[in-house]
């Protein structure tokens, strides 16, 4: 082997300096575009943006809405450290979202959030919080159906690196991808997904290039009109996970793990934890179960992720019965889950003591609309 | 070939100063640049210049490599310890270690140091950055002018 000879090491060269800037907050960057043109130029080009994206999945956000400041963006390591948070209305991060009446979020993706207007017609925006920029109006299209009854998901297609909105209703699907503008129909649902909340981005995930449900399927002896979850379900053979994959336009139907045996007080919900799809429920003693899919799409792979007893967190906190929780994120040991209850408050789970810690945070957050986000410099453009 | 390779009990490192570092096969592992030195060769005693990396800074990335390498340290004890292995670094010494990293090729120290540096730039402001990495602008006042006032919520 050749050696090279001693370099003098003033020069720091560009793809070192590249690794750095990657790391950097978007807000940072929106700042450092004055260095040069170089990095000017650098902060729009597609390797960086994705670079970028990489890593700061690592430091996730979380979205917060709050009756005085509507929208902020909330350092999800913040939850580890501290157990009091006032959010402040003069923090840059905080922004109203626009014209809070006719929008709703569908979900977010890649650092971008889905907004919909549904007035007269329905027509959608994508957003991107962190570098304050807004699409045009986008895809409009009208349903004929009084009250409206098409329910909306959102993600990213790696195939065609394309946004998409899936909209569909009983019999009925329908695909819209941004860049090409177009609404096309394709297959049905062999079940339709069940939307426990009103808040369309917490009843999907995305992961794998797909956005999954949780479906329940139709049972003969109950009313399928009927609101309530708990009337619409006998046992646990109506569960069902639907997937749609964005790249191929397909459906998949996915069986629950194999040790569920009883139908849970409260709708199981779907999350993405650790990079893997979970499945989250109640027992009837009281157990909060979270069942993770290991191998994407691989029905044998469910592993019981955690299992803590609800009467843990009564005893900590007044709570009304049953509560809903909606699991927000692990941090990176594995020990540590983030929670939130209800509309309420966000816990902190310690696996590895059983304990539950409160943060508290002020300003009225409404913790049943949080999500998880991770700040991007992709256009939505 | 696997045989002789375990055979190696000690690596002599020799910085770009000529100071001499023998270290444990299981320390250079991380260092790819090292690693395929040694499968080159099949002696017992392996002694490889470094001529792009200083005898202080292979210094301090051995102390790093040895403590990560530690099966007894704790994660609690390592992350502590990258910690104040950060703190006690200046500016020109973190990024001297992450040329050294990348000439070295080590993944793990590269990210661990690129991000050190990007913590210490974090929310500084564009002259401060500028003159961090000796960078001489090249707009013109008006366009940086422009640019500022463009994402001017940024820099509040």
């Amino acid at each position: 082997m050749s050696i090279s000879p001693v370099m003098p090491l003033s020069e720091i060269n560009d793809d070192l300096i590249t690794e750095v800037l990657a790391m950097l907050t978007v807000k940072s960057l929106m700042q450092l575009k004055c260095v040069c043109k170089s990095w000017y130029s650098l902060f729009s080009e597609p390797f960086f943006i994705k670079m970028h994206l990489k890593r700061s999945s690592r430091n996730p956000y979380l979205t917060l809405y709050s009756r005085y400041t509507l929208f902020n963006l909330f350092p999800m390591r913040h939850l580890l450290k501290t157990h009091r948070v006032t959010l402040d209305n003069h923090d840059p991060n905080c922004q109203l979202l626009m014209d809070k009446n006719s929008h709703r979020i569908i979900g977010s993706c890649n650092g971008l959030i889905c907004l919909i207007s549904s007035q007269v017609n329905f027509f959608f925006y994508l957003w991107n919080p962190a570098t304050r920029s807004l699409s045009q109006t986008l895809g409009s299209f009208t349903d004929p159906v009084s009250p409206p009854n098409f329910k909306f998901s959102f993600g990213y297609d790696n195939l065609t690196h394309r946004f998409k909105v899936v909209a569909f209703r009983p019999n009925e699907v329908r695909v819209f991808s941004f860049g090409d503008n177009v609404w096309r129909n394709i297959q049905c649902f062999p079940t339709d997904p069940y939307f426990y909340s009103s808040i369309c981005h917490k009843n999907c995930v995305y992961l794998s290039n797909s956005l999954v449900w949780v479906a329940l399927r139709p049972n003969d002896f109950v009313d399928s009109s009927c609101y309530h979850w708990k009337d619409l379900i006998l046992n646990v053979d109506q569960y069902v996970i639907v997937s749609l994959d964005l790249g191929t336009e397909t459906n998949t139907q996915w069986l629950l793990p194999r040790g569920l045996d009883e139908v849970s007080p409260v709708m199981p919900i779907v999350s993405v934890l650790m990079d893997c799809l979970c499945f989250s429920y109640y027992t009837k003693g009281n157990d909060f179960v979270i069942w993770q899919m290991r191998q994407f799409g691989i029905e044998e792979s469910w592993t019981k992720f955690l299992n803590f007893n609800h009467q843990n967190v009564h005893r900590v906190y007044s709570c009304a019965w049953h509560s809903q929780f909606y699991p927000l994120h692990v941090f990176e040991n594995g020990d540590t889950l983030i929670l939130a209850r209800n509309q309420e408050q966000v816990i902190r789970y310690n696996k590895r003591h059983n304990r539950v810690y409160e943060t508290r945070i002020t300003n009225n957050i409404y913790w049943y609309l949080a999500n998880q986000f991770v700040e991007s410099l992709v256009s939505p453009c | 070939m696997a045989a002789e390779k375990s055979s190696i009990k000690i690596i002599t490192l020799i910085a770009a100063d000529g100071s001499v570092f023998e270290v444990e096969p299981n320390i250079v592992k991380e260092m790819k640049t090292v690693q395929s030195y040694i499968d080159e060769l099949d002696q017992n005693t392996v002694s490889i210049p470094l001529p792009n990396v200083f005898g202080n800074d292979l210094a301090m990335i051995i102390e790093y490599c040895k403590k990560h390498a530690s099966e007894e340290e704790t994660k609690e004890a390592k992350e502590e310890f990258d910690f104040e292995f950060v703190k006690r670094m200046k500016s020109d010494d973190k990024l001297r270690l992450l040329q050294a990293a990348s000439y070295l090729n080590m993944e793990s120290f590269l990210q661990f140091m690129a991000k050190a540096i990007a913590a210490e730039i974090e929310n500084q402001s564009v002259e401060f950055v500028r003159d961090y990495f000796q960078i001489e602008s090249d707009f013109t006042p008006e366009e940086e002018a422009e640019l500022r006032k463009e994402n001017e919520w940024a820099f509040k």
